[in-house]
């Protein structure tokens, strides 16, 4: 078998797996209105190389969803911490302009441990405090959460034993991964978007908030962001 | 005691079905939701009206495939006043059909294009004419409410133009219909606001669209377009304390909520728990308010806080109204001075009395005469907004056959004025009679205050100027009296709002030959009707 023959036959499996990942989940819609979400909320963003950061997370999310609908998990949930990587980052940069302007020139890397440090992270409360105080009662929750799901996508980043098991070592349908991954993605947009609340919604003049009525339908539960956008009490 | 959810947007949507307790009304209430005819509900603030329509959403969503269902809240923080008479209708519309293009994008029918995605400009001409036509739809509607260019209403996409597009949008994804749910009132105080928001309502109807929404007991204003009994599917959203399933349906709402500590402390105090459920009147928010707030499940807590949140806390919800909606300021607190200083008082009397008679009679009712003043009933549909009141019936016969409407006051209003109210609750329900109650008559004086509404405006100066421009408008602009009421007005020199307004009654009679105390009744409260718009705008 030639190499090209061997890539066709793989193209082959990979596109029988694409046809049944469509088919079967209706998560798609809602995965490709998240990411649309992360990018209309980046419109709203001033400083021009925080939002081309964010309008590349949307990019990665949008990714991340088709390597895990034609069959390639392990490169979906490394694509989903990417995005949960680069989403923190956005917000962590907007208040650290050196270190932005490093990572900007190579220089230096996204460090999830310092963007989630306890003391000066984007979900600490010095952090809330300084930007949404009214949501800074619901940080440690939103960092713990983070964490957690960190660890989980970065154990197939690093190749953990469980994984293997998961995305498996040829590529096959597998309803459970894609549930799970699915799941991930919903909980990766979620805290992005509460991050990008806590750092940016009250710099968006209140004309511009029905760009991202989206917001108050993810977090109408949360009643500071829901009086934000005119709700009630 | 406890965190319970108050507020039906405090919860995940995800966890709506597990929380809900549903009875026979209820199912009822949903299964008009779910049904192609459009459907109002109506009922004071929480009721459970939103929760009503999240639960049909969801079972719309989970059970309907070939719909669609999408969720409206018109919060109205970013309003702005343009010279568009029709801003608020476009606004709602605009915000309509941008949540079903959002509704749309999360079923996957429709790809936001313009957003970050792997394609590259090639894929962009790809996007559906239908889905670029709804969006220019919405950036024209938008252009015309936030005031960003000259709007030129004439050239504004028609209500036809938008049917079509939802029409094709079906048809193209096999959807056989569209369901709106309209939450949040936000013109709930604007006559002019409401009358737009029902004409939407109604141009929106279609085979392909059903429009649901919550209103409150005060909503009048349906405009000349609009009659709810004939243009919908009418729900009241009144939860009787007579109802004979009334308390397992309140118990199973807080159980729902509740931890095993406030289980077992209702189950060993059930007599405290049907005195608090008893005096919500109906209203789970303030029954799981009231629970929420004891700081112990025993009878002198729970006697505390009757006395507490029903003499006092109760009101402060309606007199902050006044404060955001300060055109009725006057009228809000007047509500509150009546009920607490005559409505409220004469049921406790009328109480006592049969009390002493050892009559087994006892009431929370009282009846208002038809033809009271305007602002007598504007104050009255203000506190069935709170829900410190609740219209039973109209065209009620009282006292000389005379006709009326007769009004609930909340039972725990009632209740707390007793030194001791869980214990005098079992009596005071035991003999409720809805056919007992205070009368108010045609005249009664605590009304005098208020008669006159001009005299009672209060506001900074550019508010008094408006004023004084329509003051100056002829009386021909008032659409309640007929043509011969306003010769005859003229005839007596009554040209202006203003002339009107600077009469008492008992001058029009006096001035004014064929007019009595009738007809002089409705030209005051044509004028008042004519004010009291200009105060909720």
């Amino acid at each position: 078998m030639k190499i090209s023959e061997y890539l066709e036959n793989i193209n082959l499996e990979s596109q029988k797996i694409f046809a049944q990942s469509i088919s079967e989940n209706e998560e798609f819609g809602q995965a490709h209105h998240l990411s649309s979400c992360i990018f209309e909320f980046s419109e709203n963003i001033l400083d021009y190389n925080e939002k081309e950061m964010l309008k590349k997370v949307s990019t990665q999310l949008e990714s991340s969803m088709m390597s895990l609908a034609l069959g390639f998990y392990r490169q979906a949930f490394y694509t989903l911490r990417l995005s949960f990587e680069m989403g923190m980052g956005a917000a962590y940069f907007s208040t650290n302009k050196m270190e932005h302007s490093e990572w900007i020139q190579g220089k230096s890397d996204i460090i999830w441990s310092k963007m989630l440090d306890v003391e000066s992270g984007v979900l600490s409360s010095r952090f809330s405090d300084a930007f949404y105080p009214e949501l800074s009662h619901l940080v440690k929750d939103y960092r713990e959460k983070s964490n957690i799901l960190y660890r989980q996508l970065s154990e197939f980043v690093h190749g953990n034993y469980e994984t293997w098991s998961k995305s498996g070592m040829q590529i096959q349908y597998n309803k459970n991964t894609v549930t799970e991954y699915f799941s991930q993605y919903r909980e990766v947009v979620g805290i992005l978007l509460f991050v990008l609340c806590i750092r940016y919604l009250k710099t968006i003049p209140k004309s511009n908030l029905e760009s991202i009525e989206f917001v108050s339908d993810e977090f109408k539960h949360i009643e500071a962001i829901r009086i934000h956008f005119g709700g009630p009490k | 005691m406890a965190n319970f959810y108050l507020r039906t947007e405090s919860i995940k949507p995800e966890e709506i079905m597990d929380l809900s307790v549903l009875n026979q009304s209820d199912n009822d209430i949903i299964s008009s939701l779910l049904s192609s005819e459009p459907c109002l509900i109506e009922g004071s603030r929480g009721t459970g009206k939103s929760f009503l329509m999240r639960v049909a959403e969801i079972k719309i969503e989970n059970e309907v495939k070939d719909t669609l269902p999408v969720f409206i809240s018109f919060n109205i923080s970013s309003l702005i006043n343009t010279t568009d008479p029709l801003q608020f209708y476009h606004w709602m519309l605009a915000k309509t059909l941008k949540a079903l293009l959002n509704n749309l994008r999360k079923r996957g029918l429709f790809v936001s294009i313009h957003s970050a995605n792997l394609l590259s400009n090639d894929g962009h001409e790809k996007e559906d004419e239908i889905e670029k036509d709804l969006k220019s739809i919405i950036k024209d509607f938008e252009n015309s409410y936030k005031g960003n260019a000259d709007i030129k209403v004439d050239v504004l996409p028609d209500i036809e133009d938008v049917k079509e597009a939802i029409e094709t949008i079906c048809k193209e994804n096999n959807l056989s219909r569209i369901y709106f749910f309209f939450d949040e009132a936000a013109h709930v105080f604007r006559p002019e606001q409401q009358r737009q928001s029902f004409s939407l309502y109604k141009d929106l109807r279609s085979p392909y669209i059903t429009c649901n929404g919550a209103i409150y007991p005060g909503t009048t204003h349906y405009g000349d377009s609009f009659e709810p009994t004939h243009d919908c599917i009418f729900k009241k959203l009144d939860r009787n304390i007579k109802d004979s399933d009334y308390l397992s349906y309140f118990k199973n709402i807080v159980y729902n909520q509740a931890d095993e500590g406030i289980k077992s402390a209702i189950d060993n105090n059930v007599g405290l728990f049907i005195s608090l459920a008893l005096c919500s009147g109906g209203n789970p928010r303030m029954l799981l308010k009231t629970i929420q707030d004891l700081p112990k499940f025993n009878s002198t807590s729970v006697n505390q806080l009757i006395k507490e949140f029903y003499r006092a806390q109760i009101w402060s919800e309606h007199t902050e109204l006044g404060e955001k909606y300060k055109g009725h300021k006057t009228l809000i607190d007047w509500g509150r001075d009546f009920l607490e200083n005559n409505v409220i008082p004469s049921i406790q009397r009328y109480n006592d009395n049969r009390k002493d008679k050892t009559l087994n009679e006892s009431t929370i009712y009282f009846w208002i005469h038809k033809d009271v003043p305007e602002t007598v009933k504007e104050a009255l549909r203000l506190l069935t907004y709170t829900g410190i009141i609740r219209k039973t019936d109209s065209s009620v016969r009282a006292t000389r056959s005379e006709l009326g409407t007769r009004y609930e006051v909340k039972y725990g209003c009632v209740l707390a004025l007793q030194s001791n109210p869980t214990n005098d609750s079992k009596n005071l329900f035991d003999h409720l009679s809805i056919k007992k109650f205070p009368e108010f008559g045609k005249s009664y004086l605590a009304y005098d205050s208020i008669a006159n509404l001009k005299d009672t405006i209060e506001g900074d100066e550019n508010y008094k100027e408006s004023l004084q421009t329509l003051l100056k408008k002829p009386i021909t602009v008032l659409e309640l009296l007929t043509g011969w009421q306003k010769e005859k007005l003229n005839e007596a020199g009554i040209i202006t709002l203003e002339d009107l307004y600077s009469k008492s009654e008992a001058e029009l009679i006096e001035k004014i030959y064929q007019v009595g105390p009738v007809r002089a009744r409705i030209m005051k409260n044509a004028a008042n009707a004519e004010l009291l718009e200009y105060l909720s705008g």
